[in-house]
């Protein structure tokens, strides 16, 4: 195979085992080539790096988009027009919280702040295609919502490692498998060992102990949010207001 | 394992569909920002790693590094946005010792080492091509683009960009790289 054709499978990515062999060997005899070579991985890495810029001020220029639409929200002339318009929306709201925490109160607020913590530890790729390790079977059951197929991988895992955010992943198994006690244990554990889950932990505790009526517990939990301002502290102190 | 608009999406950011391309960036904003409150760094500089973050994993689904999603979206973004965040302590932290909450932050996952996504500054004689890229003809960008950025073959190119043969393109490619080199070894020693 000559030079060139090694070079333009290189950069295409089809070089096999044994052609990366060879290419080896010309960039450590041959400095022409070796010149070449590092030309055109220059060009490659300058190509990447005015690309990345371009799609880095596209995304600024999403921020400073939705900044400008929020300031000129204010600005406009209708504003009298969008109060009312708040408060009749307000007033319908406040009708159907007062309708639904009649009949179901804690139901309705475990349903509109309760989401799945996604999976932020292990990621799958398609390299690991032949990776069957403890942690992929975990994760790719809890990605997929099945939780019971999670729970028992989980359990393995947690004594097979020390890994902290096991037990934070159990307890959202379980929580999601509506096993609200086992899900409460978990998260309670998470907060004594201060895992890096601790804010989590409280948040979703909460949401558990709301679901078995234990308000007492859970407004407990949402005042450590709100003490801690570090998680869901919007959504804790909203919460706390309507458990008051 | 994904669900199926995260699939969608998926594909629609692998063709360069512009909304995807914010629909994604927005969706995630929150659940980042929030996700990063862990670490101490100062709001824009998590605005910043964000971008970056999700700057590499399209990198990376564009330059077809990442073929199918194994993961969902988010969890991609936030592997890739610890490093981001990583990046961030260590440079701060370079006269403290904080050796510990890196590791713990290295340890958590590695399993995107495939992807690029690291975000080395340019060397000196990377600026100066740089400059001399810039003012190459559309051209020449294009097909440099096509083969070094979204690793096109030949033939691909051939395609893409109506040539009449595989070796046009390739002596037209050469030609390119050939002006740059020149420009190059005429310019002022840096």
């Amino acid at each position: 195979m000559d030079k060139e054709t090694l070079l333009l499978k290189y950069f295409d990515g089809s070089l096999s085992e044994e052609e990366k062999v060879i290419l080896n060997r010309f960039l450590e005899e041959d400095d022409e080539f070796k010149s070449q070579f590092l030309l055109e991985k220059d060009v490659q890495a300058v190509i990447r790096e005015e690309n990345r810029i371009g799609l880095k001020k596209r995304l600024q220029r999403f921020e400073t988009e939705s900044e400008t639409v929020s300031t000129s929200y204010k600005r406009t002339w209708w504003k009298p027009l969008s109060i009312a318009a708040s408060i009749i929306l307000l007033l319908g709201a406040s009708w159907l919280l007062f309708n639904s925490n009649v009949f179901n109160g804690q139901e309705q607020l475990f349903a509109s702040n309760y989401e799945k913590y996604p999976n932020t530890v292990y990621t799958i790729t398609r390299s690991d295609v032949s990776d069957d390790s403890l942690e992929r079977m975990a994760f790719e059951a809890y990605e997929t919502n099945d939780y019971d197929a999670a729970i028992e991988y989980l359990l393995d895992l947690k004594e097979k490692t020390r890994l902290d955010y096991v037990d934070f992943y159990l307890g959202q198994s379980y929580l999601a498998n509506e096993n609200y006690l086992k899900a409460i244990d978990r998260f309670q554990e998470i907060i004594e060992i201060n895992s890096e889950f601790k804010q989590e932990a409280y948040w979703y505790a909460a949401l558990a102990n709301l679901k078995l009526d234990q308000n007492k517990e859970a407004k407990q939990l949402l005042k450590e949010l709100v003490q801690n301002k570090k998680y869901k502290l919007k959504e804790a102190s909203e919460l706390l207001k309507k458990l008051d | 394992m994904e669900n199926h608009s995260d699939t969608s999406l998926f594909d629609a950011l692998k063709k360069g569909s512009e909304s995807a391309f914010k629909k994604v960036y927005e969706d995630n904003r929150e659940l980042f920002l929030n996700f990063a409150k862990r670490y101490s760094l100062a709001d824009e500089e998590v605005l910043d790693a964000y971008q970056d973050a999700y700057v590499a994993l399209y990198e990376n689904i564009q330059n077809g590094k990442l073929v199918t999603l194994n993961s969902s979206l988010s969890t991609y973004i936030i592997s890739i946005g610890k490093y981001k965040i990583m990046e961030r302590l260590r440079k701060r932290n370079k006269h403290t010792n904080n050796e510990l909450l890196l590791n713990r932050i290295e340890e958590v996952d590695a399993k995107i080492e495939e992807f690029d996504i690291g975000s080395e500054e340019l060397s000196p004689e990377q600026k100066l091509l740089r400059t001399y890229f810039g003012k190459l003809g559309e051209k020449c960008k294009k097909i440099l683009k096509l083969f070094y950025y979204q690793q096109y073959n030949i033939k691909e190119i051939m395609t893409e960009g109506n040539y009449n043969s595989e070796n046009v393109v390739k002596s037209q490619k050469s030609r390119c790289l050939k002006t740059l080199k020149e420009a190059i070894n005429n310019a002022p020693k840096i």
